[in-house]
């Protein structure tokens, strides 16, 4: 009699505990996560690229596995290419930011910003005679996958360092000059404000 | 006498101690190891007996090329595709076998046929597909490689020069029991107009309707799917480019194997432009881009109010129906 109260017991808080659980769960669903990214969808923009540049990279990594002892290292090696344009963002010109005067003008424009950045599958080719594998250590297309995330975010951290942005605004000056001369204006002073953040790509 | 078969005990005792422990330390052994694995394969947990790390050697960006280009980005389209095996071979593979097993059947000499090494990969499968359908039967298998038999059989599997649903399900099974993969792909599409290819002709000015004129296409600038679509650790958001949702029978060792995983990131990125276009990008484009010369244009004080931009024809009528045609926005400030 009293084994079976005491089962009766247990089991009502078991149900109570999974009950929590669930609540809690559900709850924690429920709550918005600010870093939900938005799919398909479609975006306005007003983008100017004026300089493309194109980076071959060597991707070279090496696979390590320990089954109690360690095993050989498998290695992986593809030859890639990176393709970036950089530019401006004239949504991002107020009109505060343009002085207009009978034969002149002033223009500052925002800081430099990558528009595209492309890492082409189509221009990965693998090394099959050093992609090797090894005993019990092998190459799977994961980890290829991985190899290249890896290669993508070595990438990505250097972008403020390849010179992208000096380029982009000569050729911005440059580009805007030849437009603004076809308006009559005798001296067209460009500037560019200075870049708040570093080089970064934004998606969102 | 009484005392001998105790110690005889004694020691068959003592030797089956010595054996049980050995045996209760073998047990022990492949307990912990099979608790491991179990720890490992199925419940995930990362135990440094069976570790595994990837890590990237370290290697520099080589500049090889700076390209200046004028061009407008207007509209982004930011999507999310699958692309599998199935579809490629559906869409790729099957019209080639199609078109392969048509000349079989239409030359009069099968046998003089010459293939190249990517075509005999195909009709091999083919074989294969005509076997099972066939049973197999110990005949269809004594001759599947007399061409002439094999087309004799392939008529009997094609209409209209299509093969019948049946044996096309049957090839798609032997091509996905070969190789099969699916991807789960996040990308963006850009599209906008090209400032170098505007010509001086390509414009006018209608001062009656102060409106500016363009004409010219939509183009799209580029469709990328990154191995990360987002790698911003500023705010901790990773989003993976390409995800593999799953996989039989890749090996990197493979022939072919690179090129084939290339195709069906191709089939990814096709799918992410069409959605791009099916969602409207082109008419965004041309839209924003209205908008952002409109702008632009206000800001340097022009007497533009209103910026179209035409296709070739369109522009062509537009430019025939305002008789003031000219270029005078650009200095009529």
């Amino acid at each position: 009699m009293e084994a079976r109260v005491k089962m009766k017991r247990i089991a009502g808080t078991a149900l109570l505990a999974a009950t929590g659980l669930c609540l809690g769960f559900a709850v924690s669903c429920v709550k918005a996560d600010s870093k939900t990214v938005l799919l398909n969808r479609l975006k306005q923009a007003s983008k100017l690229a004026t300089v493309k540049f194109t980076y071959n990279k060597i991707v070279w990594g090496e696979k390590e596995k320990r089954l109690f002892i360690k095993l050989r290292t498998a290695s992986f090696l593809a030859y890639s290419k990176i393709e970036i344009t950089a530019g401006i963002d004239l949504a991002k010109v107020k009109p505060s930011h343009v002085i207009v005067g009978p034969r002149s003008v002033q223009i500052t424009l925002p800081p430099v910003e990558i528009i595209t950045y492309s890492y082409p599958f189509q221009k990965i080719e693998v090394d099959p005679n050093y992609t090797a594998n090894r005993f019990l250590n092998t190459i799977r297309v994961e980890d290829m996958e991985e190899f290249l995330r890896l290669a993508d975010a070595d990438i990505r951290r250097s972008l403020n360092h390849l010179g992208i942005e000096e380029r982009a605004r000569t050729n911005t000056r440059a580009l805007l000059t030849k437009i603004l001369k076809k308006f009559n204006f005798e001296t067209i002073d460009i500037d560019f404000e200075s870049p708040a953040k570093p080089l970064t790509l934004s998606v969102q | 006498m009484s005392g001998e078969p105790m110690k005889e005990m004694k020691i068959r005792v003592k030797g089956g101690g010595a054996r049980g422990i050995l045996l209760w330390a073998g047990i022990a052994a492949a307990t912990v190891i099979l608790v491991l694995a179990v720890l490992k394969g199925v419940l995930g947990i990362s135990l440094a007996f069976f570790k595994t790390t990837l890590s990237l050697k370290p290697t520099t960006l080589q500049l090889e090329d700076i390209q200046d280009l004028e061009f407008l980005v207007t509209a982004e389209y930011f999507g999310e595709v699958i692309g599998t095996a199935r579809d490629y071979f559906t869409r790729r593979t099957l019209p080639r076998a199609e078109g392969l097993c048509v000349r079989l059947i239409r030359t009069s000499d099968p046998a003089s046929e010459k293939f190249s090494a990517e075509e005999q990969e195909i009709l091999n499968v083919i074989r294969a597909a005509l076997i099972q359908r066939s049973g197999p039967s110990p005949a269809v298998m004594g001759r599947i490689n007399d061409w002439k038999r094999v087309a004799d059989m392939l008529r009997l599997e094609m209409r209209n020069d299509r093969f019948s649903p049946a044996f096309a399900e049957l090839l798609l099974k032997q091509l996905l029991a070969k190789r099969d993969i699916a991807y789960l792909a996040r990308g963006s599409v850009q599209a906008g107009y090209d400032l170098k290819n505007l010509s001086a002709d390509a414009y006018f000015y209608c001062p009656s309707t102060r409106t500016l004129f363009l004409g010219s296409r939509v183009q799209v600038f580029g469709r990328q799917i990154n191995p990360w679509f987002i790698y911003d650790p500023a705010s901790e958001v990773f989003v993976k480019g390409f995800e593999i949702i799953s996989q039989n029978n890749i090996d990197l060792e493979d022939e072919g194997v690179f090129d084939f995983l290339k195709a069906i990131k191709d089939e990814c990125q096709s799918r992410l432009g069409d959605d791009a276009v099916r969602e409207g990008i082109e008419t965004q484009a041309r839209e924003s881009a209205e908008r952002t010369l409109e702008n632009m244009l206000k800001m340097l004080k022009s007497d533009v109010q209103t910026v179209r931009i035409l296709s070739v024809e369109e522009f062509e009528r537009q430019k025939s129906v305002c008789p003031d045609s000219g270029r005078a926005v650009l200095s009529g400030r």
